[in-house]
């Protein structure tokens, strides 16, 4: 690890019950990862909430930004429910409930100019979860960066971007 | 164990998937990869599609996995057993036999060392032909070690290439006595060539025993892969708090190692550890193997969290009795592990895996701590020594030997034209 090049990594939490966790997790791994050049990189977390914003930036190297999640018709309902019962009922409901979510979230930030422009500069995008995965999978064709889902991945583009 | 062999004189050849696989799905250990001896050759090769659920590399994802993950996940799955009868890991069981059978062309192998999981290994052990292997489970095929859930029969298809497995190998290793027994019931015909090779620690730099000083806010550290699901972790912090009150503990938990096999942890763990620091408890990462003596030199005591079932002895246990620390024990004491601790003189098991017995544990254990007594902590040093890896397998490397064809002598490093895979 011998590169001087500042870092950023991005990250984008889907749906997750404590997204706080998970945001400083990743962080502090990537943070861990870099090592000594850990006080020139930067980073950006995206996560989905469908109530009150309730993540803070540990770090002053990493900016938060919240997404409202779009409110749900009947069928979501409908989804959710079907992804809670047992059998194959359950599991089409899961598949459907994560499609359905996944999609949300990646139109939602696909209008976001502010936030596409810094994932085309970051060096490493991350998703966190499932839901969070076709938002960074639609990014292949626009940016350079490794795009990863959990955080074995990211430590390991991270290692691979410090190689370069 | 491939160290042990070649300490020993042989001639040691490591196949194993490519290093670049490793980093993407569980990171390396780089001190630990560097300590390997330097007359190990190892073969890196790759793993044939096996570790393509576990890689998060969003690029090489197709339409169909990111659209219906499961159903991807599900046809990889049915896909991979057509080579042989292991989720995912049969995969690896064309390339890594190639790389078996080049390695025997250019040099050849007198004995295999197969070691599991994933099982595929024992497939892969058998390509070589007319070689002896040795097939050293570390957990069980057949049956959940954890839940003890059966999961083939004897009869079944993959029961009956197990037992052809059992029947043509040289030796065949367990971790404990309660695993060969099942597996001895199962399969009677090769019980005779069943043995346990227990678990047994490698002392890393800085291996020392212990101070032994008074502590009146004891340092308890956890070291190991937190397998918290099957743990009786929920258990354990309600024991500690209340054994050492939750807003200004008389003590302090420091938990090492990964959260999950993988590396990966669900929010929920995250959380318990994000909020349990004003609990006294605290999470400080993974640390590598070649570390792990400076941190059992800065604890006063450690916990061990295992999971339930008679089967398991946890690949800690040995390396927590060498400390010579006291030892807290928060596990099912049906647990094989109970064998290996029951004599520690510095054992403090929970009797029962509720709060309030693993805090009377706790306390307990905090309560020696303030007045240690000198003779019992040299006692419990003496005691954990037996447990090195290397006196453990020096004499099931000399049987080795002969089975080689090579008798119980020593050779000479140098001349000698032997190796293991």
């Amino acid at each position: 690890m011998t590169s001087a090049k500042p870092l950023h990594v991005s990250i984008v939490v889907g749906r997750s019950s404590h997204p706080q966790a998970v945001i400083d997790d990743l962080w502090n791994r990537a943070l861990g990862a870099v090592g000594q050049q850990a006080g020139q990189m930067t980073g950006t977390a995206v996560y989905a909430h469908d109530g009150a914003p309730t993540v803070a930036a540990g770090d002053h190297r990493l900016t938060v930004v919240p997404l409202a999640k779009a409110r749900g018709g009947r069928f979501t309902s409908l989804v959710s429910a079907a992804a809670g019962k047992p059998g194959p009922v359950g599991v089409a409901g899961r598949l459907l409930r994560d499609n359905l979510e996944s999609r949300s979230l990646a139109r939602t930030l696909s209008g976001r100019v502010d936030l596409q422009e810094k994932f085309r500069s970051s060096d490493v995008i991350v998703a966190a979860d499932l839901t969070a995965d076709r938002s960074v999978w639609h990014l292949r064709n626009s940016t350079g960066a490794g795009l990863v889902h959990g955080p074995i991945a990211m430590l390991h583009a991270l290692r691979e971007s410090l190689r370069k | 164990m491939a160290n042990a062999f070649a300490e020993d004189g042989w001639d040691v050849t490591v196949l194993t998937v490519d290093p670049q696989v490793w980093s993407q799905i569980s990171g390396v250990d780089e001190k630990l990869a560097e300590s390997v001896h330097p007359d190990i050759r190892v073969v890196a090769v790759d793993d044939g599609g096996a570790e393509e659920p576990a890689k998060g590399d969003l690029r090489r994802y197709s339409r169909f996995r990111i659209e219906a993950p499961y159903l991807w996940k599900d046809a990889l799955r049915r896909r991979s057993r057509r080579n042989f009868p292991e989720d995912f890991h049969g995969a690896w069981l064309k390339p890594a036999s190639e790389a078996a059978r080049s390695i025997h062309a250019e040099k050849p192998v007198d004995l295999v060392m197969a070691s599991a999981s994933p099982y595929v290994a024992f497939g892969v052990a058998r390509a070589i032909e007319g070689v002896p292997y040795v097939m050293d489970y570390r957990d069980a095929w057949a049956f959940n070690t954890i839940s003890g859930a059966e999961d083939f029969t004897p009869d079944s298809a993959v029961g009956k290439r197990e037992a052809e497995y059992l029947n043509e190998a040289a030796q065949i290793w367990f971790v404990n006595s309660q695993i060969r027994d099942e597996y001895a019931r199962r399969y009677p015909e090769s019980a005779h060539l069943m043995r346990v090779v227990a678990n047994g620690f490698d002392p890393q730099p800085g291996h020392a025993r212990p101070a032994v000083q008074p502590a009146e806010r004891p340092s308890f550290g956890y070291l190991g892969t937190l397998q918290y699901v099957n743990m009786p972790l929920q258990e354990f912090l309600d024991g500690w708090s209340a054994a050492f009150g939750p807003d200004s503990p008389q003590a302090e938990a420091v938990f090492r190692g990964k959260l999950s096999a993988s590396g990966a942890a669900g929010a929920e763990i995250l959380e318990i550890f994000g909020s349990g620091r004003q609990n006294g408890l605290r999470y400080d990462g993974p640390i590598s193997k070649r570390d792990v003596a400076g941190f059992y030199g800065s604890m006063d005591a450690l916990i061990l969290l295992l999971s339930s079932g008679k089967y398991v002895t946890g690949g800690k246990t040995t390396e927590y009795l060498a400390t010579g620390l006291p030892i807290v024990s928060v596990h099912d004491m049906e647990n094989a592990a109970t064998d290996l601790l029951r004599d520690y003189p510095l054992w403090f098991p929970a009797k029962e895996l509720t709060p309030e017995g693993i805090a009377n544990a706790l306390r307990d254990c905090a309560q020696a701590l303030q007045e240690p007594d000198e003779k019992r902590w040299a006692a419990a040093w003496a005691y954990g020594q037996q447990f090195l890896r290397s006196t453990i397998l020096e004499p099931v490397i000399a049987e080795l030997r002969g089975i080689a064809g090579y008798g119980a002598a020593k050779p000479q490093p140098a001349t000698e034209e032997r190796s293991q895979a």
